[in-house]
């Protein structure tokens, strides 16, 4: 009987199959564990994002300080330093060397007094 | 992934191609699918109350294995949920997450050896009414028989029967002509003929009843 049902008409075997569609079901934890699965992906990006901006704000900080304090460094007025101070000096000790043929200034300066002069005009001029 | 032919691309809005008539599942995917593309990873799990079955059923036709056809079936709802304009842009999302899920259980069978593969139902998570008992018998043969025939013929006639597709779209699922799909049917339906006709499949294996 089941022969005859199945081979000789085609449309049986359609309604049959399309009956035992609903046979099989996925299985609870397949919900669960898909959901899951997607959360930890969400908690991934968020940890990833949270670390990125982190890093990039640590960054920019660092960033800000280093150009902030370059600014810094080339508005604000430096010093002159000891070799600038030493060469204007002897410099000075120098021309007024051989101003003079024995070697001694007229007003009688010396390295040292050209050193006293150098540092007297540039706290004069830092005032 | 991607060693298999990649899903059909998603088609820009507004294209002159004449959309198809959908149907009232494939709406409310579409639905879904726009859902999930707006709200985010979030509205997932209303794409999987919706599709899990159905993607599970055809996915264990080619696994021929159900453990194996839903990691598939999550491989593929997890890929969608971390890319959630994915198949807002399709023009058929249905037809694109079977794809997908063809793509993964073919991935998952490969890296299985063959004789690993069960020979009966025992992998099955069954769902059946009370007053469907009588008819258990009936769908296990049916079952059994669909998993005698050759891969490809039980899942055209898995998107044909189950998923009441027209063979131009089991032909886009599969990649293959309609032709190739309307005659993969013929013979499956004659071997299934066959098979039920017969009458003396052996059950192997229990099979977990709710």
């Amino acid at each position: 009987m089941m022969n005859e049902t199945f081979t000789d008409d085609p449309f049986p075997i359609e309604d049959l199959l399309r009956d035992a569609g609903n046979y099989i079901r996925p299985r609870d934890e397949l919900r669960a564990s898909i959901l899951e699965c997607v959360r930890d992906g969400v908690d991934r990006k968020h940890r990833h994002r949270r670390w990125l901006f982190s890093f990039s704000a640590a960054g920019g900080v660092m960033a800000m300080t280093l150009l902030v304090g370059g600014l810094g460094l080339s508005l604000v007025p430096r010093g002159r330093t000891a070799d600038e101070l030493l060469s204007q000096a002897s410099r000075r000790a120098h021309v007024e060397r051989q101003s003079n043929a024995i070697g001694v200034s007229e007003s009688g300066t010396s390295f040292q007094w050209a050193l006293s002069e150098v540092f007297s005009d540039w706290r004069r001029w830092q005032r | 992934m991607n060693q298999f032919k990649l899903p059909p691309k998603p088609t820009q809005p507004g294209s002159p191609t004449t959309d198809p008539p959908r149907s009232e599942f494939q709406n409310a995917v579409i639905k879904r699918a726009e859902n999930l593309s707006r709200l985010g990873e979030d509205a997932i799990s209303g794409l999987i109350d919706l599709t899990s079955q159905r993607l599970v059923r055809f996915a264990t036709t080619i696994t021929r294995n159900q453990h194996d056809a839903e990691d598939a079936v999550q491989a593929t709802l997890i890929q969608v949920a971390r890319q959630p304009k994915l198949l807002a842009g399709c023009d058929d999302p249905w037809s694109y997450l079977l794809r997908m899920v063809r793509n993964e259980s073919l991935l998952i069978g490969r890296r299985k050896p063959r004789w690993r593969l069960i020979d009966g139902l025992c992998d099955l998570l069954t769902h059946r009414h009370v007053d469907e008992i009588e008819l258990e018998e009936r769908y296990r043969e049916v079952w059994l028989a669909l998993r005698k025939l050759p891969m490809q013929q039980s899942e055209v006639v898995v998107l044909k029967i189950w998923e009441d597709m027209t063979f131009a779209d089991i032909a886009t699922v599969l990649d293959i002509t309609p032709s190739t799909a309307a005659s993969r049917f013929r013979y499956a339906k004659q071997k299934l003929a066959q098979l039920l006709a017969s009458h003396q499949t052996v059950y192997a294996g229990d099979v977990h009843d709710e």
